[in-house]
């Protein structure tokens, strides 16, 4: 059984609650945690396919259990500093760690799409950080529902990009790791 | 460490924690041209930046985003398209200002609920 981004984007709703009244906030957190789970969820499933399009589903889940929350957060980091530069100076050169990865991070960065997906990728985990972990961190039925939002705007983005962007992004995720061994 | 090198650190990071005040400073104000804006009354948003530690201990700007909603305001009575608009143009500030070299997030909460 593979895990559901649409289902957990879905409980982390269910979490806000239907009517009126502020959810518990232990509620509150495991749905900000939750939304961001169906974005990183989204994030593996999309880069396994990718890779292994007629590959058995157990290989794909094996494959997606490789990728870590700092693989992801690498990526998507090193594509929105890039989208940054590139923002200011179009024509700005690759930095030497950028160059490492050939053209997969300048494609990625030049589409809006994938700029604005990664951003919001290292959104949300900041933001499930906060919920699972900082004590003093508040949120309400707001926050939640703007996390999920989020979510669902970078999955969209994910999905309105280029093919050629989101390609090298699935790419830069899968050449990074040195191996492939389950976690 | 010698203490010219001792010294040089310590006037380098002085250096970023004024960089760093300085760009909160500026954000601040961005977003205060924001909050006086018309076209988001009915949300009368009012901002706040601060400092935290990230995900990967690294520092992290959070801005914060409170809007005048009831803290239990039903689910269906999300305003989205309000909220979805508020925060894309949230963001273009933060882009348009130093405050983007640092990773940041926005945090959005009701008036009410950030009180609490």
């Amino acid at each position: 059984m593979r895990i559901d981004p649409d289902g957990l984007l879905r409980l982390a709703r269910d979490l806000a609650g239907r009517g009126r009244g502020r959810p518990p906030d232990v509620d509150l957190r495991r749905g900000v945690s939750t939304a961001y789970y169906a974005l990183f969820h989204d994030i593996t499933a999309l880069a396994v396919e990718h890779a292994l399009p007629s590959a058995p589903e157990a290989a794909k889940s094996q494959v997606r259990r490789t990728w870590s929350h700092s693989d992801i957060a690498w990526a998507a980091h090193t594509v929105k500093e890039r989208a940054q530069i590139l923002r200011h100076n179009a024509a700005a050169p690759l930095s030497k760690e950028g160059r490492r990865w050939g053209p997969l991070v300048d494609l990625v960065a030049k589409d809006a799409e994938m700029a604005e997906a990664a951003r919001l990728f290292l959104e949300l985990q900041e933001q499930r950080h906060a919920a699972d972990y900082d004590h003093r961190a508040s949120f309400d039925k707001a926050s939640l529902l703007s996390a999920c939002q989020d979510a669902e705007t970078a999955r969209a983005a994910l999905r309105a990009a280029t093919t050629s962007a989101a390609d090298a992004f699935w790419t830069l995720l899968l050449v990074r790791r040195p191996d492939l061994r389950g976690r | 460490m010698s203490e010219s090198d001792y010294a040089a650190n310590m006037a380098a990071a002085d250096a970023e924690d004024e960089m760093l005040d300085e760009a909160i400073e500026e954000l601040q104000r961005a977003l205060g041209d924001l909050a006086a804006e018309a076209p988001d009354r009915g949300l009368a948003p009012e901002f706040d930046v601060h400092v935290s530690v990230g995900a990967e201990d690294q520092l992290v700007l959070v801005v914060e985003v409170k809007v005048a909603l009831d803290e239990e305001f039903a689910a269906s009575d999300w305003p989205s398209d309000e909220i979805a608009a508020l925060k894309q143009r949230v963001r273009e500030v933060v882009r348009g200002t130093p405050a983007d070299q640092y990773d940041w997030f926005v945090s959005l909460q009701t008036k009410a609920g950030a009180a609490a």
